[in-house]
């Protein structure tokens, strides 16, 4: 704990007190020195400092913004800097809030509370002479750096745009829409061959597509079983439907259409009598498929009653056996998740505790129906049982009042 | 004692604790236990001044902080020669001697950056490198290239594509 604290002070105070303004007045002596001699200071200057070196000052930069402005200052900074995950996993996750009304979204640093706009300007940038006829887009999701966006009102266009480097790519149109719909991807939407899937909690047939294709294919479940959860493992589509059954499902190739192949029955076994009562998320965490289970959170009362210590329940899947096996740590990663997204990362980033759940859903007041605050939990299992610490926030302007997803930079 | 001599040829005499919190000068003494004199090639005198320094302090600040727990555990008794509270507070006040430490000119943190990694002390390199880091919080593209001295050698499609490419970060 300490070595950490050294690795990364308390920037504020310390900030404080490095900008003096000897050191500022004196900078821009330099600067304004002829320019023979500033070119030749910049021959061995900062922007040349050995990389291993620069790294390391990169590294300490723990915001999705100083790191972006890091990387816009000069070529050579750039190039280390580069957008892959080992040098995001030092930025601090990001909560997606968005506008009811219009198009513009909030990236909020709950770390340092510090609020970072976005608008998406997707009409007039890249494509002007196709121009969308929308109102307004919504977000529907996240992953790998990837926001899926929906326009409204239809929804009938779906987009992914990477919040880093601008990319965007078209899924298929959605004629119909039901309930909350997510998106899960094998691999990164940028890379070759990734496949789609797109459900809904609690239907019992789902969608999937390649990118590129035109439209959506459906599977459905003949008897009938309602789908809790899906999420691809190294590739391969796993899902969990009604009562904990565990499914998986793999996909093949007929006349370059994409189609599913099989469907394999992997455990039909209730899991415990409190089923009814949990919410399950399936989660990859290092190499390790995870199944979390939580109350309710409407039965939170009901359950400390009798069984106070337990919230919440980890199990990873155990492939030889075929069967769930209780855990009772994360392998020292943190767990993100919100109703439409699961992810875990190693706790590199700031404000980020290892062995720790953070889980993020839209409040509501039952009685009222009222909106609460923005407001999360943050589940350490550290000491064994689950510890929940729930956190509140104001929204950080009138405007962005509800938030939609995690960002987490190190997924991108 | 160990003579350690700067790139531009200044002699400085240092107990052998001190310069063995470099790395490089450890690993030299222990090849060759009679070495007395270590010529340093990539540091210059007034560099070299402010390393030893910060090797002193912590040298010093170690050993105080040995020579308080020894005593603690022989004598067994409260009349230790170095107060408690002292104990206590060296780390923290260790923590603020390195702030007030780093608070050097850049050309003078840069130099002290580079003979932290060739002289192979972590705990500078941190403290330095995280100097370098705070600096850069906070601050627009442009403030760090007036701070940093870094001439912008974007060409204008490459400034334009980094402006696409994070929306939020230049609102």
């Amino acid at each position: 704990m300490d070595e950490q604290n050294n690795a990364y002070p308390n920037f504020q105070d310390y900030h404080v007190l490095l900008i003096s303004p000897a050191v500022i007045s004196s900078s821009k002596k330099a600067v304004s020195k002829n320019n023979e001699e500033v070119n030749k200071d910049s021959e061995n200057g900062w922007s040349f400092l050995p990389t291993d070196l620069l790294n390391l000052i990169m590294t300490r930069l723990s915001s999705m913004a100083d790191f972006s402005t890091f990387r816009a200052v000069c070529p050579t900074w750039r190039s280390l800097a580069s957008l892959c995950p080992e040098n995001l996993a030092y930025q601090s996750p990001l909560l997606l809030l968005t506008s009811p009304k219009k198009d513009i979204f909030g990236l909020y640093d709950f770390t340092r509370k510090r609020l970072y706009n976005m608008r998406l300007s997707i009409r007039t940038q890249q494509e002007p002479e196709k121009p969308y006829c929308i109102d307004y887009w919504t977000c529907l999701s996240y992953s790998h750096g990837f926001l899926v966006i929906a326009n409204m009102p239809g929804f009938t266009e779906i987009m992914l745009y990477n919040i880093f480097t601008g990319n965007r790519i078209m899924l298929p149109a959605v004629k119909q829409i039901e309930g909350n719909l997510q998106f899960i991807f094998s691999s990164s939407p940028a890379s070759p061959g990734c496949l789609v899937v797109m459900f809904t909690r609690g239907s019992c047939s789902f969608h999937f597509c390649c990118i590129g294709d035109v439209e959506w294919k459906c599977h459905c479940f003949y008897r009938l079983q309602l789908i809790d959860d899906m999420i691809f493992y190294y590739g391969k589509l796993y899902l969990l439907v009604s009562l904990n059954q565990f499914i998986s499902i793999d996909f093949g190739c007929c006349l370059e259409q994409i189609r599913v192949e099989k469907e394999k029955w992997l455990s039909r076994t209730l899991l415990n009598e409190h089923s009814m009562r949990l919410e399950s998320r399936l989660a990859q965490s290092c190499s390790e498929l995870l199944l979390i289970q939580q109350r309710k959170a409407y039965l939170y009362d009901y359950i400390k009653l009798k069984c106070p210590n337990r919230l919440i329940s980890i199990y990873r899947w155990d492939f030889s056996a075929g069967a769930w096996t209780e855990v009772s740590s994360l392998g020292g990663r943190a767990l993100f998740f919100t109703d439409s997204f699961t992810a875990s990362v190693p706790p590199t980033c700031f404000g980020v505790q290892a062995n720790s759940i953070y889980y993020y859903s839209a409040g509501y007041y039952p009685e009222t129906g009222k909106k609460k605050p923005i407001i999360w939990s943050e589940i350490s299992l550290e000491d064994g049982h689950g510890t929940i610490r729930t956190v509140y926030h104001e929204p950080p302007s009138k405007e962005l009042s509800s938030a939609v997803t995690w960002i987490l930079p190190s997924m991108s | 004692m160990i003579t350690l001599t700067s790139s531009d040829g200044v002699q400085f005499d240092v107990r052998e604790a001190v310069a063995k919190e470099s790395q490089i000068i450890r690993d030299m003494i222990q090849d060759d236990c009679v070495i007395t004199n270590i010529p340093l090639a990539n540091v210059n005198h007034k560099i070299l001044s402010i390393v030893l320094e910060y090797c002193q302090m912590h040298v010093d600040k170690t050993e105080m902080e040995v020579n308080a727990s020894k005593h603690q555990t022989t004598t067994g008794e409260g009349s230790s020669s170095v107060p408690v509270a002292l104990k206590v507070s060296s780390n923290k006040n260790l923590n603020d001697w390195d702030k007030e430490f780093i608070n050097v000119d850049l050309d003078t943190l840069y130099d002290l950056i580079l003979a932290a990694n060739y002289l192979n002390i972590s705990g500078l390199l941190n403290l330095t490198t995280q100097a370098a880091a705070d600096i850069i919080k906070g601050k627009t593209t442009e403030e760090i290239r007036a701070t940093f001295n870094i001439k912008n050698d974007f060409t204008p499609e490459e400034e334009a594509a980094i402006r696409k490419e994070n929306p939020w970060a230049f609102e």
